[in-house]
């Protein structure tokens, strides 16, 4: 199993996912929102992907776990786009700094 | 519609109208919309469509595209056969449920 693999394999706990959010989030200068009535169900959603398929594919989004869905590995490639425009990712997630979660809500499809 | 797959019905006291949900097992504001109907006592039927078999799952949204003329995206809500909407927006929600709305901080991001 390559480091890599075995990295997102640890992704199935969910304790690991939200590791995992939280140091995207640093590293992308994005905050983790706040609301865990909202993330720890996302969070959950992380972990059961990687169950499922092997990868922490965006649990918002409707998937079927191949090579056409690496677009919405989470982070997805729309996350920054949608963090700039609306302040929030897909998922309600990642937020902007200064967002208040309270007006974190569905936002259109970019994909 | 939907007459091929099986919802699970959730108890309420205000059943004046048939309430469809059609929700991913991992969406956070899939919880959240699942939350909000409870909260106002609406009996419902909900749908998570991950589980189900992909065939299955790819007839449910094409039905659901031919009906409305839109592409389903999560949580969708789906009044009497008849009426829609697509992700979570409390606004949203409230005016399809005929409900006053609760708090007006809450920003609305449509396209």
């Amino acid at each position: 199993m390559t480091p890599w693999r075995f990295y997102l394999s640890r992704l199935s706990n969910p304790a690991a996912a939200r590791d995992y959010v939280i140091q995207v989030a640093r590293h992308r200068g994005w905050v983790v929102n706040p609301d865990s009535d909202l993330v720890d169900p996302i969070v959950e959603g992380l972990a059961a992907q990687t169950n499922r398929f092997g990868k922490p594919f965006c649990p918002c989004r409707d998937i079927d776990g191949g090579d056409a869905d690496s677009d919405v590995v989470c982070p997805c490639a729309y996350a920054a786009a949608d963090i700039a425009a609306c302040g929030q990712c897909y998922c309600g997630l990642f937020l902007a700094p200064g967002k208040d979660p309270k007006t974190v809500g569905s936002i259109p499809e970019r994909r | 519609m939907f007459d091929h797959i099986v919802f699970q019905p959730v108890a309420g006291a205000v059943s004046t109208r048939r309430i469809r949900l059609l929700a991913l097992s991992t969406c956070g504001f899939c919880r959240r919309g699942q939350a909000f109907l409870e909260k106002h006592g609406f009996a419902y039927e909900y749908v998570h469509l991950d589980t189900l078999d992909p065939a299955v799952k790819a007839g449910v949204k094409q039905e659901f595209k031919e009906k409305f003329d839109a592409t389903l995206s999560y949580p969708a809500l789906v009044i009497d056969d008849d009426k829609h909407t697509v992700g979570y927006v409390k606004r949203f929600w409230e005016d399809l449920l005929n409900l006053p709305h609760e708090d007006d901080t809450v920003e609305v991001l449509s396209e």
